[in-house]
């Protein structure tokens, strides 16, 4: 059951990111075609340069809109899939609270994943385009990528020897995590806004910053036995403070993953009314 | 065993609006019963918890011996008041997402009845009418082999031929030894097809009786009874 009804939660959910990846190339390309225009060359700002400024901002606001758009579009899906009239269907499937949570929270978690590294994606394509244009005469295009691979290969070095394997290790970790407990907090947050008897969004809403500002304190509580024992230890590179930092932090999200996962079932098992 | 049990029910909705007290009571197989009372005499109620989507504040439902939960959404089909398809989705997508999670969903079934009304599969639900889109659920919800169907108001705010194709569809389209329970309170439409009644009135079970007796002892119909019991 649990994958017909990630199937069908997939297709359910898949339109609105779709349409948004499609806005975000197209537009990432209009914005990196401006470049072929010398805009930094002009002394005034009127006509075609200030278009050109007009469409990098609106390229701006197109990845901010999306960015926060997408989890939006996420959180009221699962509202409305959840606890509005369409509960009364989700609700009265042959199917347990915890395969409704999890069908749920892996396609919003995938979504969220794949317009992350997306918009990685467009915004490099965007400083591609920038620099293939605005590159000084001579410097041809394999030259370029040439020049990119040699600074990745620096950077390689430089982590590799300052134990970077491990805080680059702690930082997928922690952006792998962070992304499940993301969706998993709007989960949560919904879920328990359904046990105020009115104002549910506000409930929701409220749970919501509740839940951040508990997560907040209890990471900077856990991190604080870890700082005071490396207080008096020599540190040899930053890497011995952030790697474990974000180590840490991984660890706490897992924890709220858990906790939240096993409130929301609960509360669906137990407290669920709807209207 | 019986098919539906209803243990010292009890609801209360925040902690003042009691919507059902101790109601007890006991649904068998095989049977048109009718859920009848006023507006806010706690039937909807009484059928949330059934189907799982209310939590009992005291007491117990169980279905074919079990509280609500997978096993008893499997076996019933349940037709809210409300309209809970997604209006984005199309008539074919929802024939398919109900014959994917409910086993006893008979398609082709759907599908007559569907070309039978002349609703095409291919269209979005929010361009269908109010109406089309209940009788849409209708034949979502009959097109089950379900041991109970619960009709919630399936004939309120429909016009007189839509509540006739209705009252049609149940009739043929239910098993002799499924059970169904419908709430409504436009008791002629369907009195001549209920076997028995259920009369609740203040989330007080009023009286359960088959439609046979009330016209025996009573000397009248189960309109008109209606009319006697709950006069204001």
């Amino acid at each position: 059951m649990l994958k017909k009804l990630m199937k069908h939660e997939w297709k359910s959910i898949g339109k609105i990111p779709v349409i948004m990846l499609i806005v975000l190339f197209v537009s990432t390309i209009i914005a990196g075609l401006t470049f072929a225009y010398p805009v930094w060359e002009s002394e005034t700002l009127t006509g075609v340069e200030f278009l050109i400024v007009f469409v990098w901002m609106l390229y701006y606001g197109i990845l901010m809109g999306i960015s926060v758009g997408l989890s939006i579009y996420l959180a009221a899906h699962f509202y409305k899939s959840m606890y509005t009239d369409e509960g009364y269907l989700t609700h009265t499937l042959p199917v347990t609270p915890g395969q409704l949570l999890i069908s749920k929270w892996l396609p919003m978690t995938g979504w969220l994943f794949i317009m992350s590294i997306a918009m990685i994606l467009a915004i490099l394509l965007f400083a591609f385009m920038a620099v293939m244009f605005i590159r000084p005469d001579g410097l041809t295009t394999m030259q370029l990528i040439s020049d990119i691979k040699e600074v990745f290969a620096e950077l390689g070095t430089v982590f590799g020897e300052q134990g970077g394997v491990g805080f680059f290790l702690s930082i997928l970790l922690m952006v792998v995590v962070s992304g499940f407990s993301g969706s998993m907090m709007v989960i949560g947050s919904v879920t328990l806004g359904q046990l105020v008897s009115k104002h549910k969004i506000l409930g929701s809403v409220g749970a919501y910053f509740a839940i951040n500002s508990i997560v907040t304190t209890v990471s900077m509580l856990a991190m604080l036995p870890m700082m005071i024992s490396m207080a008096g230890e020599e540190i040899v590179s930053p890497f011995d403070i952030l790697t474990p930092t974000y180590t840490m932090m991984s660890v706490v999200m897992l924890v709220v993953i858990a906790v939240l996962f096993f409130v929301s079932e609960l509360v669906m098992k137990k407290k669920l009314n709807l209207d | 065993m019986e098919l539906v049990k209803v243990e010292n029910l009890t609801k209360v909705y925040d902690k003042k609006k009691q919507a059902l007290n101790h109601l007890n009571l006991e649904i068998g197989r095989g049977k048109i019963i009718g859920l009848l009372g006023p507006n806010g005499s706690g039937k909807t109620t009484l059928i949330k918890t059934l189907t799982g989507l209310l939590q009992p504040s005291e007491g117990a439902v169980y279905i074919n011996g079990q509280k609500p939960g997978p096993e008893t959404k499997a076996r019933v089909s349940y037709l809210p008041e409300r309209t809970y398809l997604s209006p984005a989705k199309r008539v074919s997508e929802v024939i398919e997402f109900f014959a994917d999670f409910y086993e006893d969903f008979r398609t082709e079934r759907a599908k007559e009845m569907l070309n039978s009304l002349g609703i095409d599969e291919k269209a979005k639900i929010k361009t269908l009418s109010k109406g089309t889109r209940e009788k849409v659920q209708l034949i979502l919800v009959m097109s089950r082999d379900a041991d109970l169907f619960i009709l919630d108001e399936p004939i309120a705010g429909v016009d007189p031929a839509a509540r006739d194709y209705i009252i049609k569809t149940i009739i043929t389209n239910y098993n002799e030894n499924a059970t169904v329970l419908l709430s409504t309170h436009l008791i002629t439409d369907i009195e001549n097809i209920l076997d028995e009644v259920i009369f609740i009135k203040d989330g007080n079970l009023v009286m359960q009786s088959t439609v046979e007796e009330i016209r025996e002892k009573e000397g009248k119909s189960v309109d008109a009874y209606f009319r006697e019991v709950f006069a204001c």
